[in-house]
């Protein structure tokens, strides 16, 4: 006999806001880092501003842990009230992070949304491997146009000069964001599977973590059927579980392919 | 409708059986792999018949999903969770201490830790509901103790996205993350009841503290002294790979057995005594942590300490929280916090 029950989940209200106003140019501006105190983070995200600073006219104006006083960092909670206000009042752009791990992904998302919501341009750091928990959190959060900033992984564990490289090689990317403009391309050869998927950016959520995917179907409604391929099988555990992927899968090829409604992946971690 | 409402949509279920829904909430990825009781219209409603204000109106949101709450919702999830109606007012309250901004739910959620809410209820909701304050409080056995945890937990699972693997990302998970909730034994405690300590007055209460699961101590008390059973707690308070040792504003509950609150308070001891008498004797000596930690979330003054002195593990006595629960035998326990995370304790309202 049929019945009728409830759903137990409930709609989600994320608290959405609008980034902030972005400036025309970076001359003069004053840049702050907004360090959450995760290994070398603020190594390369201060010769991140640095470098932004002496190609725009823009200085850097204060480097600043995220604790009370700035003595101490927590990267698990917000960034303190006294520190917020100094910003605010110093500062009128800021890179903050980094945004390479759970708890710390969730709040330098929630510090730049903050900062945007009082008119501040923010741009998170993040990794390679954490970018899509980046953007799912900025989704969730109300913001999911969040200034975003993707550098190699991880910084932990890496030595100095790589991690200025990386930072000088990221500045074009850095002033686009801030000034609003979409970040250059990346680079590479776009590869279209006979069904016009793009596998590129798909490709990036995975094979920093040795996998791969093989693209199944498009179905005529959309719904993309992909099979996830573990190369390295010490990195299984590393790769998205399968729910986030797909929900980022998703995101990732609706961005450029607007006719995709579906994404179902093939995961050999589940029997 | 308005913002400050939600409406709860409804599914139809081709057939009234435990395994008909248990097989639609695994196709949704809802529930926590349990059996399920089926949150039919005349079940939500007998849940809310316990409860006085407006069923749908948004009474929180829960982070990291930005969930929604209202007394609908919590109704469907312990009507899920096997709740019988009288302990609905109890989940409620319970989910609306977990909202509060200071717990930092969003954090608690999303950590790699195994943090679970722990669930103390307090006063005369304990005996008029039936939930077991006494032994075997802590599981297995007891409906009301079983039911109220689980319903907190499936709201976190539905309505804040806690699910393991997206807004949970916990490495272990554990068993407290099915149930974990119990009760005062004020019967047996020397002391009075715990939600006075906290300002609370109100003859029902309820306490959340997000941590691990219970460390036990067992002091046979053989020896007659009082003060080796808060050493051995003390040892127990102590240890490296608790998120207590970096962070100096996390607190500890610790529950004492009857037997061992008796001895405690036989000596003349007040719960306040027992909270300062573990502040001094949990301690590690300076050099240890900063050989461990890279950053430390200290009281500055516990940052200019010398490497040869003993630091607390926790930042000041009033974090160390008593609480009387448990039957005969010479145990006690303690759950040491997640960290950047503060109890709560709420009166029980509808």
């Amino acid at each position: 006999m049929a019945i009728t029950i409830y759903a137990p989940d409930s709609e989600p209200r994320p608290d959405h806001g609008s980034l902030a106003a972005s400036p025309p140019s970076l001359a003069g501006l004053r840049i702050a880092v907004l360090d959450n105190g995760k290994p070398n983070a603020v190594t390369v995200m201060t010769r991140a501003a640095e470098t932004l600073a002496a190609r725009t006219g823009a200085t850097v104006a204060l480097v600043t842990k995220k604790g009370p006083g700035g003595r101490s960092a927590n990267a698990a909670i917000p960034c303190a009230d006294d520190i917020f206000e100094r910003i605010v009042a110093e500062a009128d752009v800021v890179v903050t992070g980094a945004a390479d791990c759970g708890s710390c992904t969730a709040y330098s998302v929630y510090d730049a949304i903050s900062l945007e919501k009082v008119g501040l341009p923010a741009v998170v750091v993040t990794t390679t491997k954490f970018a899509p928990i980046a953007a799912t959190m900025a989704a969730d959060f109300g913001m999911p146009d969040v200034r975003t900033l993707v550098l190699p992984h991880p910084f932990g564990g890496t030595d100095r000069d790589t991690l200025w490289e990386w930072a000088d090689a990221a500045a074009e990317s850095l002033e686009a964001l801030l000034l609003g403009r979409t970040p250059p391309p990346r680079t590479g050869d776009v590869t279209a599977a006979p069904t016009g998927v793009a596998m590129t950016d798909l490709l990036a959520l995975v094979e920093g973590d040795g996998a791969t995917f093989e693209l199944i179907e498009v179905s005529p409604a959309g719904v993309v059927r992909l099979r996830l391929v573990i190369e390295d099988a010490s990195c299984a555990e590393c790769v998205m579980p399968t729910e986030l992927l797909e929900a980022t899968a998703l995101r990732v090829l609706r961005s450029t392919q607007p006719g995709v409604s579906a994404v179902t992946i093939i995961d050999p971690r589940r029997p | 409708m308005s913002t400050a409402e939600y409406t709860a949509a409804t599914i139809d279920l081709d057939h009234d059986t435990p395994e008909a829904l248990l097989e639609l909430f695994t196709a949704r990825g809802w529930g926590d792999g349990l059996p399920l009781v089926a949150p039919t219209i005349d079940r939500v409603a007998a849940m809310l018949a316990e409860a006085s204000g407006p069923p749908d109106e948004v009474i929180a949101i829960l982070q990291p999903r930005a969930g929604v709450v209202t007394r609908r919702v919590v109704a469907i999830n312990a009507v899920l969770a096997g709740c019988a109606p009288n302990t609905f007012p109890v989940v409620l309250s319970a989910i609306r201490a977990l909202a509060r901004p200071e717990v930092n739910l969003r954090g608690v959620n999303a950590t790699t830790h195994p943090v679970a809410p722990m669930v103390i209820v307090h006063g005369e909701v304990v005996e008029r509901c039936g939930f077991n304050a006494g032994t075997g409080g802590f599981g297995p056995g007891n409906r009301a103790n079983a039911t109220v945890g689980r319903a907190v937990r499936l709201i976190l699972l539905h309505v804040a996205g806690a699910v393991p693997g997206s807004g949970d990302a916990s490495t272990h998970g554990q068993p407290a993350k099915y149930t974990f909730c119990a009760a005062e034994n004020l019967a047996e405690s020397p002391w009075g009841g715990y939600a006075a300590t906290r300002g609370v007055l109100e003859p029902s209460a309820v306490t959340v503290h997000c941590g691990e699961g219970p460390h036990n101590v067992h002091d046979a008390e053989a020896a007659g002294d009082p003060a080796l059973i808060l050493d051995k707690i003390a040892s127990s308070m102590t240890t490296l790979g608790m998120n207590n040792a970096p962070i100096s504003q996390a607190e500890f509950f610790v529950v004492l057995g009857p037997e061992h609150a008796r001895s405690l308070a036989a000596a003349g001891l007040s719960r306040e005594d027992v909270s300062s008498y573990l502040y001094e004797r949990a301690r590690l000596p300076a050099a240890l942590f900063r050989r461990h930690f890279q950053e430390l979330a200290w009281a500055t003054w516990i940052k200019i300490v010398a490497d040869d002195a003993l630091l607390p593990m926790t930042g000041h006595p009033d974090n160390v929280r008593v609480v009387v629960s448990g039957g005969p035998g010479k145990h006690s326990f303690v759950v040491p916090s997640w960290g950047m995370t503060r109890s709560v304790t709420v009166p029980v309202t509808g």
